[in-house]
């Protein structure tokens, strides 16, 4: 498989696959391809019913992944200005990326979710589903706006928001916290959601929090300019978002 | 006109305009003018376009199609700004070159061009009993002059033989010669969840030259 990100600004990931080679990704993410490669879709199915369930209808997390076939190209893009990146994964390495910033991953990759628990205070952050993906095999991800990696000792800590958040090994932990916006009770009640990291391992931030950017589109593209895409999930199959919607907007704090 | 690019990721057009030269754009592009330019109102029966092809453009959805365009005419300078991240492209149109771009892209152009937007391709979707009907509107622009437009993200160019063929997203075709055949097609998925998906795509086949961007 070759890779070659295209474009500077809102870059694409042309992926060039042989004869038996395989790649998934999101639904609706392919720019162009070769008309002559193949296309299925996959049912993500880890972890059984209640993690479906769990993963899907309140995560958020597409149940159907759709795959392509080489041999052919297909070049694929998040739509939106950042970085791409790939990265090899050995056998047994895993890491996790950002619901959303997955481009595509080659047919080795295993699959699955991991969840970042929240604070779980009324009308803040529940927590957030993030793609766990384990090696070998080779990824692709897009980062909103720019990519800034840092390599955290065993013990070393850093403090991030949540929509900051891109990729980091598995080695590294996540814990939401309140922080306090001062002292005293308006330091509280003004208090926003953080994200406490600790190492050993690498962590890699976006500098634009992907929610604002959906926040921006929703806002703006009319009906007539939205892409015409089959559902990306079982959550959206079954209760055409509404379910989603609601605890998106509890889970959006 | 002589048009320049100002910015970088989110870019204006700056044109500047001899004494007498008129170029047309859409007025809520307009970012600002000297004093000296003047502007008036050039409708679409002005440029050749009747009003029962608009109504029917407009009875399909294309909320983006108005019905008369600012004509700016020099001495002077006005920018234009489509509000989004993509590139600019400047293009010159030879006597009777033709492109077809995608509807809600073009920035300005010289009055010189003929102007007339059309429907490229359509779909249906069908969504149990409702019956969900999509259009690729399009400019179409013929030479001599000068056109500006904007991409949604960055601007990918294919040169495409002919019976060459490409597959793009529906959002992703930007700009396509005459001589390109365009389809839509399902690309349907196989496997054992397939069968119930299939996703509408443009088939573009060659000759020509085409663009495709990476936003939408």
């Amino acid at each position: 498989m070759e890779i070659k990100v295209q474009g500077e600004f809102v870059p694409v990931a042309l992926v060039q696959l042989a004869a038996g080679e395989e790649i998934y990704c999101e639904a609706g993410l392919m720019v162009y391809s070769d008309p002559s490669i193949r296309f299925a879709v996959r049912a993500m199915t880890q972890g059984g019913i209640g993690q479906i369930i769990r993963r899907t209808m309140v995560g958020g997390m597409p149940f159907f992944m759709h795959v392509y076939q080489g041999p052919g190209y297909a070049a694929f893009s998040r739509f939106s200005p950042g970085e791409v990146r790939s990265l090899e994964l050995q056998p047994g390495q895993t890491i996790d990326i950002a619901e959303h910033s997955l481009l595509i991953a080659t047919r080795t990759v295993q699959y699955s979710t991991f969840y970042v628990q929240g604070t779980g205070r009324i009308g803040r952050m529940i927590g957030f589903w993030m793609d766990r993906l384990t090696g070998p095999g080779t990824i692709v991800y897009h980062g909103h706006g720019n990519i800034l990696g840092f390599d955290l000792k065993a013990g070393e800590a850093m403090d991030v928001d949540h929509g900051a958040v891109l990729r980091k090994d598995a080695t590294v932990t996540l814990r939401a916290f309140n922080q306090p916006l001062g002292g005293g009770l308006t330091g509280h009640a003004l208090s926003f959601e953080a994200l406490h990291v600790e190492g050993p391992g690498r962590i890699e931030l976006q500098t634009i929090d992907p929610s604002s950017l959906r926040a921006a589109t929703e806002g703006g593209a009319s009906a007539s300019s939205a892409p015409a895409q089959p559902p990306q999930s079982l959550a959206g199959a079954l209760t055409k978002g509404a379910v989603g919607g609601l605890l998106g907007r509890l889970g959006g704090g | 006109m002589k048009a320049d690019t100002v910015g970088t990721i989110t870019p204006a057009v700056l044109v500047q305009l001899r004494p007498g030269e008129k170029i047309l754009a859409e007025h809520e592009i307009m970012l600002h003018m000297d004093g000296p330019v003047k502007i008036a109102r050039k409708t679409m029966k002005q440029l050749g376009v009747s009003r029962a092809h608009l109504m029917g453009m407009q009875s399909r959805g294309d909320n983006e199609e108005s019905y008369f365009f600012a004509e700016f005419e020099g001495p002077g300078n006005v920018t234009f700004s489509r509000d989004r991240a993509g590139e600019v492209r400047v293009l010159d149109l030879a006597p009777n070159q033709v492109v077809r771009l995608r509807s809600g892209h073009l920035i300005c152009f010289d009055e010189t061009v003929r102007y007339y937007p059309m429907v490229l391709a359509q779909w249906v979707i069908q969504r149990g009993n409702e019956r969900e009907n999509h259009y690729l509107f399009v400019d179409r622009l013929t030479g001599p002059g000068t056109i500006v437009f904007q991409s949604v993200g960055n601007v990918l160019s294919f040169t495409l033989n002919p019976n060459e063929a490409i597959r793009t997203s529906t959002e992703g075709l930007l700009l396509a010669s005459p001589t390109n055949g365009v389809q839509v097609n399902w690309m349907q998925a196989g496997g054992a969840f397939g069968g119930g998906f299939a996703q509408p795509v443009l088939d573009v086949r060659g000759p020509g030259a085409i663009m495709v961007h990476s936003g939408v």
